[in-house]
């Protein structure tokens, strides 16, 4: 008989192989769907290679796309730590967006040193205060929070499409539905010649880091845990519970709005409606894969933005459908969810 | 002749880890016959009553049912026999419909056309009104009962299970259910009845077998005992008073609490009815009483998880607390250990240091500027486990690697270590083997002997007789007028539970 048994402590070895042995293991099974097509797997995974990481362009297509990812992921992982299920990543996102352009597009002029800031300030704002909302109806009401986060993200899209077709729309535009461009003082410098990849990414590794040393080094770090592991305990100790839970909005819309900042200022330079390719969602699957940690997030943002980039080109060749990333990472999430319970249980056998 | 047993147990024994739930039970229970389980809690009823419904498999001993041997693997082996349960807390969905539920947890011949017409038959024939149409979110706690019960009759059971049914009913709920027990006696079904009320049981039931820490010590006709000699029977009756006899009711009450009273929104909490008591210096008082008769609600309210109706209700050094949250509590000086020690009183998946954290950081200096001090925090923590003698690999490890007794001396530790004015401790002991049981108690005693006023709520008369200075009892949401320990008897804590039922019978013949 197989029995699991929980271990005393997670080893650091074991920490780190599980996730990556899970990977692996997950990408061999995609590999039985790419022959399915008919396609050789090896083929179809090198192509994929080849796309994201096999040439300087290639490296920083993937960098760029892992940006927003990294800032969303990090907004998934914070507030699944505590237990606050934060769908509304997406809506998050472009309410960061919404005002950056609404301050950044002429509104206000600042030098860029100044402008840069302000308008992540302003975004991590707009995001933050748009998760408020349902983390006061969870704390007063009991509002599930999956519902009312999810349903937001059509609101927040809704009111986008409206202000794109209507008070934002860009009289140069040519009739797109799209707002004036970010002023060239808000506008977030490249960083690595002849690419797209842009100040963002710096400003996402850095999150990163803070969100980290947050979550280890600080007791608003250990009351998100704390709440998340077990809220009747930390209340009965004295942690304010329902304080957590509004922090850790705060917190994660802000990462999220932060994204949105960083697409629209960074990478496009002005909003549309399809500024996100579901990169709101896409942090959720972020934040599973890095099983809740943020400095994993950065690397498994980079992994997944790799499976997206080469998936294209991979199928552009091959004729193997681009669902497959879909399903590549589908597949990864559920690999290292599953990877996580061997760090917390060893396989006894008897 | 004799009526054979429909089912007889003969030295039924189950362990779980670190812990014998029973051992040696025997039991025997007749057709038609309406048969009590008394015990405490942790006796080792629900055990019992779940291996005669296949929840949970015996270690040893012999199942027989109609005097053929049986292994009850599973609910459903038990319900093709003819065993039904009604469990104390329902598991129905709200948005379906009575007859929907009900369909849902029988076998699906059953379940068929027709159900509906067959649950107003059976419903009307035992005296149990039911409307299989209506939604179950808008029935009350006893007509869900009803669904229960309904539910269990369509499958025309020999014998019938009953895990503390009235604790969720009103009287007339109650006496109405009883009508209908007594109605399926007549017919041959035997019924398995537990409860903590002993009135009750005297009233209805034909025999009882009373459990003590796993093991039966009674065979008995409760309509020939008293209320009075069952409970001792259940707490056992070789206790010796403790050699206490000097009055710590010295000098101001440190804390205090004045006719505290709760109308709870949960139908499964107890209300608490003018419970008043204080707290001086240096004294251990203990509150005893059968669990389940306002013990955890007293707690919430005293931790501040539940705040007061008015704030001048609980008292601690002249300052009232009555809504102040658990946060300002513990700032005031108060201490707590919960009764549950993974649900409330730690966070198992954090490591054992964090845990010390858990209470401590504020008080005892551990953080600075919003930054957890790592070093001193695991200093605490170390402190606790080599004072305690916890037994763990190191304070690292996760709380949850720990074993029962000794996470209770971690999280009793972290408490003591802080010195608090005042500790309030629920069930210290529960499920803690001896060694570590006697441990905190000499903790508990230390701490009250440098002046901390320390309440001990627990069902274990042993314990408060170890500990305590004065001694007051719980019953049905009230507290007793306390007495010193050192005067106290078995039989006069039986006393002191009657005096709360005259008080409440006086007051419902006022209403």
């Amino acid at each position: 008989m197989i029995r699991l048994e929980p271990r005393e402590t997670a080893p650091v070895w074991l920490s780190l192989s599980a996730p990556l042995t899970a990977v692996l293991a997950a990408l061999l099974l995609c590999a039985l769907l790419i022959m399915w097509t008919g396609a050789s797997a090896l083929e179809a995974y090198g192509l994929l290679f080849k796309g994201a990481l096999g040439s300087r362009f290639a490296i920083t297509e993937t960098l760029t796309r892992a940006t927003p990812m990294i800032l969303t992921g990090l907004a998934a992982a914070i507030a699944f730590r505590a237990k606050l299920w934060n769908i509304g990543g997406e809506g998050q996102f472009y309410a960061g967006a919404l005002a950056a352009t609404w301050l950044g597009a002429g509104a206000i002029t600042l030098p860029p040193y100044l402008m840069v800031p302000f308008l992540i300030g302003a975004g991590a704002l707009a995001g933050g205060l748009l998760l408020l909302i349902p983390a006061i109806l969870k704390n007063r009401l009991k509002v599930d929070e999956v519902v009312t986060t999810l349903l937001l993200n059509f609101i927040v899209l809704l009111f986008v499409n409206y202000l794109l077709e209507g008070p934002l729309k860009d009289p140069m535009s040519m009739g797109w539905p799209q707002a004036a461009p970010i002023i060239d003082e808000g506008v977030l410098p490249a960083i690595l010649s002849k690419s797209r990849v842009h100040l963002g990414l710096v400003i996402a590794v850095v999150a990163a880091v803070l969100v980290w040393a947050l979550m280890r080094f600080t007791v608003w770090g250990y009351e998100i845990r704390a709440v998340g592991y077990n809220a009747a305990a930390a209340g009965f100790a004295g942690i304010g519970v329902n304080k957590t839970i509004i922090l850790t909005a705060l917190l994660s819309g802000g990462l999220a709005g932060i994204a949105g900042v960083s697409e629209v200022a960074g990478t496009k330079g002005y909003l549309t409606l399809d500024l996100s390719p579901g990169f709101g969602y896409a942090g959720i699957a972020v934040a599973m894969l890095a099983a809740l940690h943020p400095l994993a997030v950065v690397a498994s943002a980079v992994f997944l933005s790799a499976i997206f980039v080469g998936a294209d080109s991979m199928s552009r060749a091959l004729n193997v459908p681009t669902y497959i990333s879909d399903v590549i990472v589908a597949t990864s999430v559920l690999a290292v969810l599953v990877s996580g319970m061997f760090t917390r249980f060893r396989l006894r056998f008897r | 002749m004799e009526t054979k047993p429909l089912l007889s147990l003969r030295n039924i024994r189950k362990e779980f880890p670190g812990c014998l739930a029973n051992d040696a039970v025997d039991l025997d229970v007749l057709p038609g016959e309406i048969h009590a389980l008394l015990g405490e809690n942790g006796a080792g009823k629900s055990t019992l009553v779940k291996m005669i419904y296949g929840v949970l498999k015996p270690d040893g001993g012999e199942m027989r049912w109609n005097g053929e041997a049986v292994q009850i693997a599973s609910p459903s082996a038990a319900r093709t026999l003819g065993v039904g349960m009604v469990f104390q807390h329902f598991s129905l969905f709200e948005a379906l419909t009575v007859a929907e539920n009900i369909a849902l947890g029988i076998p699906s011949e059953l379940a068929g056309p027709g159900l509906e017409d067959r649950i107003i038959e059976v419903s009307k024939s035992y005296g149990l009104p039911l409307d299989p149409y209506r939604g179950v979110h808008s029935l009350s706690v006893g007509e869900r009962q009803r669904i229960e019960i309904v539910r269990c009759l369509l499958q025309h059971p020999k014998l019938l299970i009953m895990d503390e049914p009235t604790s969720v009913l009103t009287p007339q709920e109650a006496d109405k259910l009883f009508e209908t027990l007594g109605r399926l006696s007549s017919e041959g079904v035997a019924i398995l009845y537990i409860s903590h009320r002993l009135e009750e049981i005297r009233k209805l039931c034909h025999k009882a077998t009373i459990l003590r820490l796993g093991r039966v010590v009674s065979d008995c006709d409760p309509a020939r005992e008293t209320a009075r000699s069952l409970a001792e029977m259940m707490m056992g009756s070789d206790l010796t008073s403790p050699e206490k006899d000097a009055d710590k009711k010295v000098g101001e009450a440190r804390f205090k609490v004045s006719n505290l009273t709760t109308s709870p929104a949960d139908p499964f909490a107890v209300s608490l009815k003018n419970v008043s008591f204080e707290l001086y210096n240096g004294e251990i008082f203990g509150v005893a009483g059968l669990a389940g008769n306002g013990q955890s609600e007293l707690m919430d309210v005293l931790s501040g998880e539940e705040l007061a109706a008015s704030a001048d209700v609980i008292v601690m050094e002249g300052q009232p607390a009555g809504r102040m949250g658990p946060e300002e509590r513990r700032d005031l000086g108060l201490g707590f250990v919960p009764e549950e020690r993974l649900g409330h009183g730690a966070v198992p998946d954090m490591t054992l240091w964090e845990n010390g954290f858990l209470t401590a950081g504020r008080g005892q200096g551990l953080m600075n500027n919003g930054f957890i001090k790592t070093a001193k925090a695991k200093a605490f923590a170390t402190a606790i486990v080599e004072r305690f003698n916890v037994k763990t690999s190191g304070i690292e490890h996760f709380a949850t690697s720990l074993s029962g007794g000794n996470l209770q001396k971690f999280i009793v530790g972290r408490e003591i270590d802080q010195n608090p004015k005042v500790l309030i401790v629920l069930q210290p002991t529960w499920g803690v083997d001896a060694g570590s049981a006697a441990f905190i108690h000499q903790a508990l005693m230390d701490l009250a002997a440098q002046g901390t006023a320390v309440l001990v709520i627990s069902q274990d008369l042993d314990e408060l007789f170890a500990v305590s200075d004065r001694i007051a009892v719980m019953s049905e949401g009230r507290l007793s007028e306390s007495r010193p320990a050192g005067q106290t008897t078995v039989e006069q804590i039986g006393l002191l539970m009657g005096g709360l039922h005259q008080a409440d019978q006086q007051e419902g013949h006022a209403a």
